[in-house]
């Protein structure tokens, strides 16, 4: 990485106070994956950079040092912020959730910088939550490297069936099964794949399998931001 | 150069403040020893007492050292009125503003999943019971305006959705004596969102 980058698109995920007036930040940049820096003086009531350093706010960012933590040397407004509301935040905020759990320092993930981009746009609008979200978990395991193999396990592997029933294991993929509670339907999985989520219980299914598909990689730890959804009528909760 | 145990010992505790460094650590700790015994007898005392005695309120968690603070016990405060705010020093604040005749609810902190905090952590609950209990017709929410703070006043404001109460947020904007020139976009962006009639449409208000 160079120690000089300059008005790179970015986004920020997470802030940590940092001794007095300073931050620690999390940005997600277009050209070089996550990147920590400290933003010195960042919370300091005289501090211009304070206001930018949100969520969903489209930042151009300026940094120097050759260390794995940089320094912020300047910071601007790309675009006007995002403007998420009530459970459109919190899909937000899970968003970033995922963002700071699973994407690794310093390795460059273009596309996923446009899909992330693409997502908080989404989730500004009035597209369907459920889409908007499973759509963003699909592609953030594909791109991290560990997408689901919309197959059956074999030799040679076997295309699914939309009758068939299958039982789904993150490690290895699909293998059939009976009709249990923890099956999922051949229909429900070709749905995903296939981006279709307008039936309820496609839309139940797909959310199952990808909190199944994230947990392999999340670890024991629960994400937090899933508490925001705790109501019933909260229907578009990525739990 | 190890000089006193004593007053090394004395010159690290002072840095525990916010905006003290070693340098102004060690000032202090010189000036009271050599100049002014009183005051840091006076200092030791206080500090001794204040940890000692004072707690949280037990209806709105600011700090107090009586089981209700003063504003939650006195009878000249409106109890229709609660006012939501992150932290003590927000009811400082407010409080010396001077206007607000309301009761207050100290959040201690904002919704931030990323943290690790959330409704449970928070302890929303006591907030949400002392709602259902009945007396507040109207709960205004201070939170700072961030992307935690908005979304500590939506879970609120969603949880309450459906209940006989009232819930506010207080505006966002233009310093008092400011210039919009100098002021943030988000700032300009929430003051307009915001905006009040002074005149005209149907209502004339
Ligand atoms: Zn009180």
């Amino acid at each position: 990485m160079e120690s000089r980058i300059t008005l790179q698109p970015a986004y920020l995920l997470h802030r940590i106070p940092f001794q007095n007036s300073s931050l620690i930040v999390d940005l997600f940049t277009r050209d070089y994956g996550r990147v920590r820096a400290v933003a010195k003086g960042a919370r300091g009531a005289k501090s211009r950079s304070r206001a930018l350093l949100q969520p969903f706010q489209p930042l151009l960012v300026s940094l120097t040092g050759r260390s794995e933590l940089k320094t912020l040397t300047g910071v601007e407004a790309m675009h006007q912020s995002l403007r998420l509301d009530s459970t459109r935040l919190f899909s937000g905020l899970y968003v970033n959730e995922l963002l700071s759990r699973l994407l690794p320092n310093h390795a460059v993930h273009e596309a996923l910088y446009g899909i992330y981009q693409d997502t908080l746009v989404a989730l500004q609008g009035d597209s369907p939550l459920d889409h908007t979200l499973r759509y963003f978990e699909l592609s953030l395991l594909a791109q991290l490297g560990y997408g689901i193999s919309f197959e059956v396990l074999g030799d040679p592997p076997q295309s699914l069936e939309s009758s068939s029933y299958y039982r789904f294991d993150p490690k290895q993929g699909f293998s059939p099964c009976s009709a249990c509670e923890d099956a999922f339907l051949g229909a429900e999985v070709i749905a995903l794949r296939d981006g279709n989520l307008e039936d309820l219980s496609g839309a139940r299914a797909a959310k199952r399998l990808l909190r199944m598909a994230l947990a392999d990689h999340l670890g024991s730890k629960p994400l937090s931001s899933r508490s925001l959804f705790g109501k019933p009528r909260h229907s578009g909760s990525p739990q | 150069m190890n000089l006193s145990p004593l007053i090394d010992e004395l010159i690290e505790s002072f840095r525990c403040l916010p905006g003290v460094g070693p340098k102004s650590a060690q000032r202090m700790a010189l000036q009271l020893l050599e100049r002014n015994r009183p005051g840091a007898a006076r200092l030791s005392q206080a500090l001794d007492t204040a940890l000692a005695s004072v707690g949280h309120c037990a209806q709105c968690r600011t700090l107090t050292e009586e089981p209700l603070c003063r504003v939650c016990s006195s009878d000249k405060r409106d109890d229709s009125l609660c006012c939501v705010v992150e932290t003590p020093g927000d009811v400082y604040a407010i409080e010396q503003a001077g206007s607000y005749r309301g009761l207050y609810f100290v959040l201690m902190g904002h919704l931030s999943p990323i943290d690790g905090i959330g409704p449970d952590e928070l302890g929303l609950d006591a907030l949400f019971s002392r709602v259902e209990s009945g007396k507040v017709k109207e709960l205004i929410i201070a939170c700072n305006p961030t992307i935690e703070g908005d979304a500590t006043a939506y879970y609120i404001a969603d949880n309450l959705k459906g209940q006989d109460i009232i819930v506010s947020r207080i505006a966002h904007g233009i310093p008092v004596g400011g210039e919009l020139e100098y002021v943030d976009g988000g700032t300009l962006s929430h003051a307009l969102a915001g905006r009040k009639r002074l005149a005209g449409g149907a209502q004339g208000e």
